[in-house]
């Protein structure tokens, strides 16, 4: 998993959604977010970078070690 | 299928996509830009390249005239491969530093020195290419854009990737575009288009064993443009020069007193800046010389360059070095203690669709920009996207009529399209990437021979043939990686046949080729381009000889100066 996000601080903004240039964010139906495609991950951190709660943190996989 | 109509279509809201909208909008106020991400993230700038420095800056105090610019280029590597035209590089020398001035003004914030100038670089500090640029903030680049589009009410639409041109009779009249959330299909019925999709950069799989979109460029970058106007029958060109780069952002450093080093500590970049001005073919070079691995060492840089690099990507608004700098923590890598390992991973190639002086392709009313036709960076990229947006509104001026849409054409896209989401059964677009970026990696990657290209060749073809058909999409999210995975393909081809057809090295440059069966350059194909281009079913594949490698003469500047359609 790359982007982990911590629902407790979510505010459900949808910003992580709408900003993710691969796509690969998904919300359900009470709007949180969650990761859907993480092969597809750019780790470009624009989610982590741009989330006005500082709810998400991006994680480096192992893969990129 | 849906049809909006807008004079001037614009593909990509990248850097060259958002000034040739803006230029454009001079003239037009009937613009759609499509974005497949959005504004905000979409394009090199999306995800934070060029974040820290623009260049070249000319004719400014203390830096090179674009006369001494054009021969700095042609008297380095990347002028010996013969193959571009100095009167581009001229054009960008003239055309930059205006347009950096223009940014500023829409709130491009640049880093000023302490007598208020902007804080220049680089021709005082490395030697014999005269060269100068300015340190930014990254991060206010794509913002500033954003602005000035919003504040000229330029309509962007954005999770909408388009997936082909639409033609009448090898005139192109707009493109149909797929809605990456819901999976419907628009077409947009334009009088002139103008292609800014970036590169072909998801061409590989780079360091094999990890995910497959993690890369040094744009991840939405896989060739949209070049896989459109191929198969809208539209030459392209120098499509087998290849470019690598590394992951890390660090060379920047190097102005603070950081080097890349080869594995017994030689600073192997240093001196190939002094004379040849090419960071990909050095990186490949050394690393064939048997002197890898390469790693960036930036242990001795004195406390000052530290301190620069600490204030510099500690700034949020140079995102994403504040990214490089998370990256970096993460694995517990500190800069003063240890090395940094990098390696060459191919970002692309620099060709894409022939153009001309004023961004025309050789499809009337299409008009490209960016990296689509250049990989020469920022400075390319907008100083071709304002002549293309200009270029492009002046030829509306002269369409009084809209050519009808052919229904027929129209139908075929729209069955190509959407056949993998009518499927029960099949297997997703994204299994097809990787064996196509496998089949690359193994047959076309950055070193290359006519006997691994030929077979690449029949691999993928076979692939094509079987699969292509087989291909199922369950979300709209699925959609857009087939429309993707189409372009990856004909780059794929368009790439290897063109490195099949040129029979030398081109052992320079930012961009090169490198044929282990043909070694060197060969006089016979200095000056020659390969062009392809698709007729009927069919690849047709020449040379073109390009201009003489000269600097231009202040006259031939002059003949192109007012822009064009």
């Amino acid at each position: 998993m790359t982007a982990t996000f911590d629902y407790g601080k979510c505010t459900r903004c949808g910003t992580c959604y709408n900003l993710c240039p691969l796509d690969v964010i998904v919300k359900d139906e009470a709007g949180n977010p969650s990761v859907k495609y993480p092969d597809e991950c750019q780790l470009c951190f624009i989610c982590q970078t741009e989330c006005p709660e500082k709810a998400i943190h991006v994680k480096i996989p192992l893969a990129f070690w | 299928m849906k049809i909006t109509k807008t004079e001037l279509l614009i593909i990509g809201a990248g850097a060259a996509g958002s000034m040739a909208a803006i230029k454009a909008s001079d003239y037009t106020k009937d613009i759609i830009v499509l974005e497949k991400a959005t504004h905000r993230s979409g394009g090199a700038l999306g995800i934070g390249h060029f974040t820290s420095e623009i260049n070249p800056l000319c004719n400014i105090p203390g830096g090179p005239t674009s006369m001494e610019f054009v021969e700095g280029y042609l008297s380095s590597s990347s002028g010996w491969s013969g193959q571009e035209r100095p009167l581009d590089k001229y054009i960008i020398a003239e055309e930059f530093t205006p347009i950096v001035k223009e940014l500023e003004s829409w709130g491009l914030e640049i880093y000023r020195a302490e007598d208020g100038t902007w804080d220049n670089y680089w021709h005082k500090k490395i030697g014999e290419r005269m060269e100068s640029g300015c340190w930014v903030k990254g991060g206010s680049m794509k913002k500033c854009l954003m602005d000035e589009v919003k504040r000229r009410g330029i309509r962007i639409i954005e999770r909408t990737m388009a997936v082909d041109l639409l033609t009448n009779d090898g005139k192109v009249i707009g493109a149909v575009a797929l809605n990456t959330r819901n999976g419907e299909l628009t077409a947009y019925h334009a009088k002139a288009v103008v292609l800014c999709t970036g590169s072909s950069s998801r061409s590989y799989i780079v360091n094999p064993g990890k995910k497959w979109f993690y890369m040094r460029d744009m991840g939405t970058n896989c060739g949209d443009g070049r896989g459109m106007v191929y198969r809208a029958g539209g030459e392209l060109t120098m499509m087998e020069l290849i470019r690598t780069d590394h992951m890390n952002g660090n060379v920047m450093a190097r102005f603070w007193g950081g080097r890349a080093v080869n594995h017994k500590g030689e600073d192997f970049l240093a001196e190939t800046y002094r004379k040849r001005w090419s960071r990909s073919y050095a990186m490949h070079e050394e690393e064939e010389k048997g002197n890898g691995p390469l790693f960036w060492d930036s242990r001795d840089m004195p406390q000052e360059g530290h301190d620069k690099w600490e204030a510099y990507t500690s700034d949020e608004k140079n995102f994403p070095d504040v990214v490089l700098t998370e990256t970096y923590a993460q694995k517990g890598q500190d800069r003063r203690k240890g090395r940094y390992e990098f390696e060459s991973q191919p970002i692309g190639f620099l060709g894409g669709p022939v153009f001309n002086y004023y961004g025309a392709t050789s499809l009337p009313g299409l008009y490209a920009a960016g990296d689509e036709i250049w990989q020469d960076s920022l400075s390319g990229a907008y100083v071709f996207a304002r002549r293309a947006g200009i270029a492009a509104s002046k030829y509306i001026e002269g369409q009084d009529d809209w050519d009808p849409i052919d229904e027929k054409q129209l139908k075929g896209i729209e069955e190509t399209i959407l056949a993998p989401s009518k499927r029960k059964e099949g297997v997703p677009p994204q299994e097809l990437e990787e064996k196509v970026r496998g089949i690359m990696t193994k047959y076309a990657y950055i070193s290359k021979t006519g006997g691994m290209l030929e077979q690449g060749l029949k691999n993928i073809r076979r692939i094509r043939e079987e699969w292509e058909s087989r291909i199922k999409a369950d979300t709209p999210h699925d959609l857009m990686r087939w429309a993707e995975v189409r372009n990856i393909m004909e780059v794929a081809e368009v790439h290897m046949e063109s490195s099949l057809f040129r029979t030398e090295s081109v052992p320079y440059g930012r961009h090169f080729l490198d044929r282990k069966d043909y070694p060197t350059q060969h006089p016979t194909w200095y000056r020659q381009r390969v062009v392809v281009k698709r007729e009927g079913d069919e690849m047709k594949i020449f040379k073109r000889k390009t201009v003489e490698q000269r600097p231009p003469t202040l006259e031939e500047y002059e003949a192109v100066k007012e822009v064009k359609p």
